[in-house]
């Protein structure tokens, strides 16, 4: 009888657990990384009763947390890939849509228009204002394209920042759970410290968000956590804190360090996955690339403009000078470099011109000029200057083995950008000279209207006749010099100037080149410059201006197309792992509505065991007493 | 397989969510009717539409270019065509002037007239266009390009250069031509050589049918008809010092041939009467209409003096003759670019609107599709919130009571 108590009594402590563990369960029902748990039980060892194994209730041999490890890590890994594609996908589109917004080619559009408008009516002022002004408008939508670029760029880095930031603080929670779980451990002899591996997993699930991580867990229940390439964050009860230093090289550009021994060591390159792998890579893939193509473009089109303008004649009778300002090339040197050296953009060679950045380096004898974005390296032996892709790298101090540079030809170009005129004379459209034929020529030779082939020759205005000797197959120019053999149609370059002579000349025909004085309604330069936007004069003589913008415009906008599709294909996935890791370790409420009714119903006959003793119990002291 | 009540809910959820996305994108779709949003959703044809939305921007422009080009072509013909009906009244005039019955004050009164046009002429030669600018002065639209030195000469002050305009890629088009070539370089004589009566010449003698009968033989040389006697000649070329034809007999109203052209030799030369004849040179229409009112001033007093006038007279009218060509070569040139501006203006509109379906069939939205997809994406919405409902109803515990 007292066993019958005694093995109710059992089973009401175990039905009684049993149903706070399905309330347990279905109280975190929607909690964050929770695993279900479930009661083992264990029928007590029997007593032998001599006739045989008399059983004696029931023990609650343990509570274990549903879960499996595998699933577990998959979702991590999962997770980290999820959120660096997501990363990458948001940005890229950002830049996408700064891109497509259409006011780049519109404004370009709109220049050449002005341009055009001058070139139909040169001597008119407010023609020449309204050039003026789309070519303010063209200059601002480079400046602005550059700003929310660069300010992207430094987004970017306060987002390296707080992501660092919490992923110290998540390392922090983890160390410290590590702590609790191996005294909880300790404590449970053993039995597992179900809520705290939960929340624990939680914990490195957001770890993993941030950067891929392997978690390897020790025999006593903690876990080292390890980031990309084996970068230790967390070990045991201790974490390594990550910072975040300026580059030593580009101070706009943050990178990723750890403190060792005292020295800040970069770690940038060895982190892949989530979303600082997402940050990093659409810095290097898009956002960088597409701030040196809009540089590279500026520098274009105001070194082009500039060349053809300074071989026109402004209103008031002068050669042109710049059209357009823009800033310079940089050059970053290593601190402790012995040697000095300058870059310049080489307006001859804008065909040339990349959109990568150089590291150089000189090994003692040569210098090295890696291309960043290929890797390819080239020699550059002697002392220069040396003609590199459209730069021009000029040795000033004597290297020594070891220095280092960062050039950057385009990223800090298009923020210097500007109408470096402000008088609308002063816009250069008129050829500098002209060209006449004498009146008392009686031959039927026509001379054409020159062009300009050198606008620096100083003598390219002065006067000069071409005066045609007896018989008329030779020529000589100002009378002087060497007889010149006439072909109708070849060219005659003289001073800087270009003029064809055709048909049949007389002896003693004159013709005139000289300054364009008065020529007011010219519009040769200007139709040289209109000429510009449908010249091929970017990336190796194949693009023009429209052409290299539709490029950027073209590749970023697949990188983000690719982005978003491999996004979405990895938010698939997520979810699926979700899914996966949830049908066995997630709870479901129909599940324990029935085992609660199940528990329920046998605490209700455990209950009723302890009644049927009680009554044996009565039974007994009535009979006792009769 | 188990699932957890959680993964149910949120593949509803997942579900509601997609839709509604779908949605926003078909509503803005529909809305801008713009197929597409950003360049990422279809890098391609964005990359294509930027190109040619440029392409048509710069097909625009060319429009407009070719219209002002028009203008300024037809600014240039209507002053060509007056400048053409002046001449022509000025050749009857010069014929009525010839007339050897009319008196010196008849002769007076024409000149008179003929000068009254000269002045007309150099008005329409001073022309400007709407924008104030000189339309016969080359580039240097700001200076006046006909005016009259101290001599009575009138002089050129423009330049010999002219504008082009763009009027379609790679094209350009002159828009004008210049003062110099329309009234300045004409060609004096018959174009190829100019005969002239020597100052001192005391006969009669005169020439005239001048023309080139063999070209590839014409060579731009000074030639000079020389009367040894009365009734004999020799031609020497003034250029070489050689005597091309030597002691020729003379016979009044016969043609003399040398150096590929051919002249009539008539009248009484005296011994001593040279003639001659040499390339032609540039003389500008005033400087033609000048010597008309010279000759018509200076009346014959005798017998070589008329010779002199009639010739004079025959070549006053000979240049206004070249003139006159000039200015229909320069109306037919003119005709010729109105009539390929034309040909380009329907080539760049036909080019406009292929370009123009391109762009639209890359870029704009097939609105029957928008909206059927925004049909069909509504009604995924309503299914997937109503699934949601049903599923989430499905609870145990609500038989549980």
């Amino acid at each position: 009888m007292a066993e019958l108590f005694s093995v109710g009594i059992s089973a009401l402590n175990a039905n009684s657990r049993l149903l706070t563990t399905t309330g347990h369960n279905i109280s975190n029902a929607n909690t964050e990384g929770y695993s279900r748990q479930r009661v083992t039980l264990a029928s007590r060892p029997p007593q032998y009763i001599g006739s045989g194994f008399s059983g004696k209730g029931v023990d609650i041999a343990g509570i274990a947390r549903i879960s499996n490890e595998f699933l577990t890590q998959n979702l991590r890994l999962s997770a980290s890939s999820e959120a660096r594609a997501s990363a990458f996908a948001n940005l890229a589109g950002q830049v996408d849509s700064l891109l497509s917004e259409g006011s780049f080619s519109p404004a370009m559009e709109k220049y050449f228009t002005a341009l055009q408008d001058v070139n139909n009516d040169p001597s008119s002022i407010p023609a020449r204002q309204v050039l003026l002004g789309a070519a303010g408008n063209l200059t601002n939508r480079f400046q602005d394209l550059d700003a929310r670029l660069s300010q992207m760029g430094r987004d970017l880095n306060k987002d390296l920042a707080a992501k660092v930031n919490a992923l110290n603080s998540l390392a922090g929670a983890v160390a410290s759970l590590n702590q609790d779980i191996v005294r909880a451990t300790g404590i449970g002899q053993g039995a597992p410290a179900n809520d705290l591996l939960d929340k624990r997993d939680a914990l490195l699930k957001q770890m993993s968000q941030i950067v891929s991580i392997t978690a390897n867990v020790q025999d006593d229940g903690s876990v080292n956590v390890f980031a990309g390439s084996g970068q230790l964050l967390v070990n045991g009860p201790n974490t390594v804190k990550l910072d975040i230093a300026a580059n030593a090289l580009d101070s706009s550009r943050a990178e990723i360090v750890i403190n060792k021994g005292g020295a800040s060591v970069q770690i940038t390159g060895s982190l892949t996955g989530g979303e600082l792998a997402g940050l990093l890579e659409f810095r290097d893939q898009v956002l960088d690339p597409a701030r040196n193509a809009v540089g590279r473009l500026a520098i274009v089109v105001a070194d082009s403009y500039n060349t053809q303008h300074r071989a026109g004649l402004d209103l008031q009778g002068a050669l042109g000078g710049a059209l357009f300002n823009r800033g310079q090339a940089s050059v970053s040197a290593a601190g402790g470099n012995t040697g000095t050296l300058s870059v310049a953009l080489d307006p001859a060679n804008l065909a040339n011109l990349t959109t990568s950045d150089y590291a150089l380096s000189h090994n003692g004898t040569d210098f090295i000029l890696e291309r960043l974005d290929t890797g390819a390296t080239q020699t550059l032996s002697g002392a220069g200057p040396f003609s590199v892709d459209g730069m021009i790298l000029t040795v000033g101090t004597a290297p020594a083995a070891g220095d280092r540079y960062l050039i950057q030809p385009t990223k800090f170009v298009a923020r210097g950008m500007s109408v470096a005129i402000t008088d609308p004379q002063r816009l250069a459209f008129a050829n500098p000279v002209k060209s006449s034929a004498t009146l008392a020529n009686t031959g039927n030779a026509k001379i054409s209207a020159p062009t300009v082939l050198n606008s620096s020759n100083a003598a390219l205005q002065t006067s000069t006749q071409i005066v045609f000797n007896d018989p008329p197959t030779t020529y000589q120019v100002n009378g002087a010099g060497p007889l010149i053999p006439y072909t109708s149609g070849s060219n005659i370059d003289v001073n800087g100037w270009r003029v064809q002579i055709t048909g049949a000349p007389v002896a003693g025909d004159s013709f005139t080149v000289q300054a364009n004085t008065n020529g007011r309604g010219d519009n040769a330069n200007g139709l040289a410059m209109f000429g510009l936007r449908s010249s091929e004069i970017m990336d190796g003589n194949t693009a023009t201006y429209q052409d290299a913008f539709g490029q950027l415009l073209g590749k970023v906008a697949t990188q983000t197309q690719q982005a978003r599709i491999s996004r979405d294909a990895l938010r698939v996935q997520l979810d699926n792992a979700e899914a996966a890791r949830d049908s066995v370790a997630g709870v479901n409420l129909d599940e324990e509505a029935a085992n609660l009714v199940r528990y329920q119903q046998s605490y209700q006959g455990a209950a009723q065991v302890i009644a049927s003793a009680d009554q044996m119990f009565q039974a007994l002291i009535r009979a006792m007493r009769g | 397989m188990r699932i957890a009540t959680s993964t149910q809910f949120y593949r509803a959820l997942n579900g509601m969510m997609d839709s509604q996305a779908q949605i926003a994108r078909a509503q803005q779709q529909v809305g801008s009717g713009k197929r597409l949003l950003s360049a990422a959703d279809d890098p391609a044809a964005a990359a294509q539409v930027q190109s040619i939305g440029e392409r048509l921007g710069a097909i625009d422009q060319f429009t407009r270019n070719a219209e002002l080009l028009e203008l300024r072509l037809s600014d240039q013909e209507t002053a060509i065509g007056s400048a053409v009906n002046l001449l022509q009244r000025v050749r009857e005039l010069a014929i009525q002037g010839r007339n050897g019955s009319l008196s010196a004050a008849d002769r007076g009164f024409i000149a008179r007239e003929i000068t009254q046009r000269l002045e007309e002429l150099k008005g329409l030669a001073n022309t400007r266009n709407a924008a104030g600018e000189h339309i016969f002065a080359g580039t240097a639209v700001d200076t006046l390009p006909f005016t009259t030195d101290a001599s009575g000469t009138v002089v050129y002050n423009g330049n010999e250069n002219v504008r082009s305009l763009s009027i379609a890629e790679g094209r350009t088009m002159v828009e004008a031509h210049s003062g110099a070539e329309v009234f300045m370089a004409v060609r004096n004589g018959n174009g190829s050589f100019v005969t002239r009566l020597a100052p001192a010449n005391t006969g009669s003698g005169r020439l005239s049918n001048d023309t080139v009968v063999d070209p590839a033989a014409f060579l731009p040389q000074n030639f000079r008809i020389s009367f040894t006697a009365a009734n004999t000649f020799d031609v020497i070329n003034d250029t070489t010092g050689a005597t091309v034809l030597a002691a020729q007999a003379y016979t009044p109203g016969a043609a003399v041939s040398f150096n590929g052209l051919s002249v009539t030799l008539s009248g009484n030369p005296a011994a001593g009467d040279e003639f001659m004849v040499e390339p032609s040179a540039n003389q500008s229409t005033f400087a033609t209409l000048g010597n008309l009112v010279t000759t018509l001033r200076n009346p014959p007093l005798d017998d070589a003096g008329r010779a002199r006038f009639n010739f004079a007279m025959d070549r006053s009218l000979q240049d206004i003759d070249r003139a006159l060509e000039g200015m229909l070569e320069v109306q037919a040139s003119i005709g010729a670019k109105g009539n390929a501006l034309l040909a380009q203006r329907s080539i760049n509109e036909d080019l406009s609107i292929q370009l123009s379906k391109a762009k639209s069939d890359l870029e704009d939205v097939d609105p029957v599709r928008a909206i059927s997809d925004l049909a069909r994406h509504s009604q995924a919405l309503e299914a997937a919130q109503q699934a949601f409902v049903k599923v989430q109803g499905l609870s145990l515990f609500n038989f549980l009571r």
